[in-house]
């Protein structure tokens, strides 16, 4: 596996970075937009859930919020795009005997640069109000963002081969992910929920955003970042192996 | 395969030199010996093939052309009619248009006057060169010569190839002679072509070509003797002295016919009396034209017979041809490897595409049994298929038969379903869909670096790659502009560099990639041939039967993903044209 992946990773990285030229072509700001983005839902859906929870200190209130969004938006997106991932590939997979975890690679490449494009607008900006985070980077918060982005890689290896025979996947998973994002405290403390904060352990997904965004915040939880990630990292191999092997059940569909 | 190429300049000056002569009467070796003279051929020649090893020496773009002419007539290559029958009730609409066609396509090679001579050969010649005469005027037609050989020596050579009744044969070689004797009529200096005996110039060619030679440089064109090219000389079988179902009186007709041609030194020198008993039996005798008519119903029956057979499901392989005359049309490279291991086998390869219309519902995967579709059949079906190193394999089949999915499953993009498939090399490298992928957004600069990432970073530094692209697409500053930008022609100029600049090792070939506007006739042609050069192995799925010719060997004509025939690339385009029509 190693050695048809290895001579592919410079093509792979190049076509990563296009897909994010694509996205942003033609645009004033470029790639800056994603930050730009992301720091803009804070604000605002920051001032409105934090005043309807009664937030004592918004610093600290604005960075657990930034900090939910990029790790949220990165899985949300990882997942959304996964259901049509192979459709969209669809040209290159039946035309060039490129192994089939290329085309997730990519996208699962340019969507860690996005996270990262994300996070240094967030790190910058919120860096001013609480600058301890960049000290949370080097301490831990690097092994919870490789986490979060081992999760998104490896749940796109999941979903992807099955989303391409059953169209209905693309369909539920906005409706999922929608549901997931506004019972999950991302916008709000856990403890606003009050009585029913045990609905926030109904999400599996959450998850990653704890495992992104505690070691900002001062809990490294570095044992279980640890086993996360050398469970996530056999999940990644074994899971690739897999797809590559069962090539040709997956392109059939296209 | 050696390929010739002249400079457009000296084509263009060059004066046409036309070689008639019946099919499988010699006009290729006789256009060799002519090289040696230093006698031009014109682009596109047809690649050489299992029962021509050595090359045609004629010009697709001719052969074309000519078929155009003989269609006006709703005649085709093999009619022993005289075209004029049929003129009134056929496509005569499309004759201003070819008239026009057919001086494009001259001119750009060639012009009347004086100068080096350029070889137009074709034996459809024989009878479309009245209409050439029409469009292009009595002035080009100032060289030429007609070649003959024995009769029973044609008739046994054609049926070899063509699987013609020896009957059938012998008309198709009185009416090409007569119409080419005929030709004297056309203008005053064709009665002076030259005619050239195939049975002296195959035992010593610059003796039978030396007064030819001698009276076209004393006319004015530029020829001189090279030693640059070498003819490979075979020694011939004797001619059969009597031929299945033809009556000994016809084949004396012919034979005299023959040897009056082959006394005569000129198109002009043979007696109206040697031509008045072929008129006769051609045109003359009911007998003849009655067998000729039976034999045509009766091939007509077999093809619908067969046809029939095939839509009940039913194989015949007998109908395809016997074993020994496979044997014998094995191209010689397969005979030659047939030791070494193949560079890929298919043994009862299955490739199964069912249901993939009807993507998976929750609902059907609740409720419904799951399990592909019965209704259509595998879109490869037990598949044995060998492919040796360097073998140009020519694929042939309806829509729907299963090239594509062939093409995919030797490069590799498709994987068996059932059976097995054995590689000893790499697999070939796909040219399926001409496709620049990605976003229209994306440059060609872009693009451009990212097929040199993917295919040429090892060997080649990227400003040498830029180079060579920009300077054959000569797109040069349109490169830095986003696609969505360009013209379709510009796209298929840089998707069709991006796929050829790079070093293959056998190529599975969609057709797509070899049709092109003028920029590919007069660049990419023969970029495309040196790309398929070095790929050596080669795997041609099409329907074109020039690009077929110009490539391939051995045909594979296949069929609901069955193989219907597998054997020389002349077979397969015969049966697959009596299954069209």
């Amino acid at each position: 596996m190693f050695a048809t992946y290895r001579p592919l990773l410079p093509a792979l990285a190049y076509g990563a970075w296009l897909r994010i030229r694509i996205q942003f072509a033609r645009t004033l700001l470029g790639s800056s937009w994603i930050g730009l983005s992301t720091l803009l839902t804070m604000a605002v859906l920051g001032t409105i859930y934090g005043t309807l929870t009664g937030v004592d200190d918004w610093s600290a209130y604005w960075v657990y919020v930034a900090l939910g969004l990029v790790s949220w938006n990165t899985l949300a997106s990882a997942l959304t795009a996964s259901c049509t991932l192979l459709e969209r590939s669809r040209e290159r997979l039946l035309n060039q005997p490129l192994p089939v975890g290329v085309v997730v690679l990519e996208e699962w490449l340019s969507a860690s640069v996005s996270l990262l494009i994300a996070l240094t607008a967030v790190l910058l900006v919120m860096g001013l109000l609480e600058p301890q985070l960049w000290g949370h980077l080097l301490m831990g918060g690097w092994l919870g963002l490789i986490n979060l982005l081992l999760g998104c890689l490896w749940l796109t290896l999941l979903i992807a081969p099955i989303a391409v025979s059953i169209a209905d996947i693309h369909q539920l998973m906005p409706v999922l992910l929608q549901i997931g994002f506004l019972a999950s405290p991302i916008l709000f403390y856990r403890q606003s929920l009050g009585s029913l904060s045990w609905v926030t352990n109904l999400n599996p997904l959450y998850t990653w955003v704890r495992l992104a965004r505690d070691p900002f915040l001062g809990q490294p939880h570095w044992g279980v970042q640890g086993l996360v990630l050398g469970g996530q990292l056999l999940l990644v191999l074994v899971l690739l192996a897999r797809l590559d092997r069962k090539r040709m059940a997956v392109i059939r569909w296209l | 395969m050696i390929l010739i190429h002249y400079s457009d300049q000296l084509i263009k000056s060059s004066v046409p030199l036309w070689v008639l002569g019946m099919h499988r009467s010699g006009t290729s070796f006789c256009v060799r010996a002519l090289q040696r003279h230093g006698v031009l051929l014109p682009p596109n020649l047809l690649a050489p093939a299992a029962d021509n090893p050595d090359g045609f020496q004629e010009s697709a773009d001719l052969v074309a052309l000519n078929d155009a002419w003989l269609a006006t007539s709703g005649a085709a290559w093999d009619a022993c009619w005289p075209l004029t029958l049929l003129q009134q009730s056929t496509d005569q609409d499309r004759v201003p248009g070819l008239s026009r066609e057919s001086q494009r396509l001259l001119m750009r090679w060639c012009r009347p006057g004086l100068g080096q001579a350029l070889a137009l050969k074709d034996p459809r010649l024989c009878r479309t060169l009245p209409q050439l005469a029409q469009a292009l005027g009595p002035d080009w037609l100032n060289f030429g010569l007609g070649v003959v050989r024995d009769p029973a020596a044609v008739v046994a050579s054609i049926g070899y190839r063509d699987d013609m009744p020896a009957l059938k044969a012998l008309a198709l070689w009185l009416r090409h002679n007569l119409e080419m004797v005929d030709h004297r009529r056309l203008a005053p200096a064709v009665a002076h072509w030259p005619l050239v005996s195939f049975e002296r110039l195959i035992t010593n060619p610059n003796n039978e070509l030396a007064d030819s030679v001698q009276a076209w440089q004393q006319a004015g064109l530029t020829l001189h003797t090279t030693t640059d090219s070498q003819l490979t000389i075979r020694e011939l079988p004797n001619p059969p002295n009597r031929l299945l179902d033809v009556p000994d009186a016809w084949l004396c007709i012919a034979q005299a016919f023959h040897q009056a041609m082959a006394q005569a030194n000129s198109l002009g020198d043979v007696p109206e009396s040697a031509l008045h008993p072929v008129r006769e039996l051609l045109d003359g005798t009911p007998a003849l034209s009655q067998q000729l008519l039976a034999l045509e119903a009766q091939r007509r029956l077999q093809l619908g017979e067969q046809l029939a057979r095939e839509r009940r499901g039913r194989s015949d392989p007998g109908l395809l041809g016997e074993d020994d005359l496979s044997q014998q049309e094995q191209p010689p490279t397969a005979a030659a490897n047939a030791d070494a291991p193949p560079y890929v086998q298919l043994h009862q390869v299955c490739v199964d595409l069912r249901g993939r219309e009807q993507r998976r519902s929750l609902r059907r995967m609740l409720l419904q049994r799951q399990g592909p579709s019965g209704l259509r059949p595998l879109a490869l079906d037990q598949l044995n298929l060998r492919i040796d190193r360097g073998e140009r394999i020519g694929l042939l089949g309806h829509n729907g038969s299963g090239k594509t999915t062939l093409l995919r499953l030797l490069s590799g993009i498709y994987t068996p379903t059932g059976g097995r498939i054995e590689r000893h090399g790499p697999a070939l490298a796909p040219v399926i869909e001409q496709s620049l992928g990605f976003s229209q957004e994306l440059t060609g600069l872009q693009l451009a670096r990212y097929s040199h990432k993917l295919h040429r970073a090892g060997e080649q530094s990227w400003d040498d790659y830029l180079a060579e692209i920009s300077s054959f697409t000569e797109l040069d500053d349109a490169l830095a502009t986003p696609i969505k930008t360009w013209s379709l022609g510009m796209r298929t100029r840089l998707s069709f560099a991006l796929i050829t600049f790079r070093a293959v090792q056998g190529l599975a070939l969609d057709e797509g990639l070899a049709a092109g506007d003028q920029w590919f006739q007069r660049k990419a042609r023969r970029h495309l041939d040196q790309f398929i050069e070095q790929a050596g192995t080669l795997v041609l799925a099409s329907h074109s039967e020039d690009l077929l010719r110009r490539y391939c060997s051995r045909g594979v004509i296949l069929e609901r993903g069955r193989v219907r025939y597998d054997g020389s690339l002349y077979r397969a385009l015969q049966l697959y044209r009596g299954q069209l029509h």
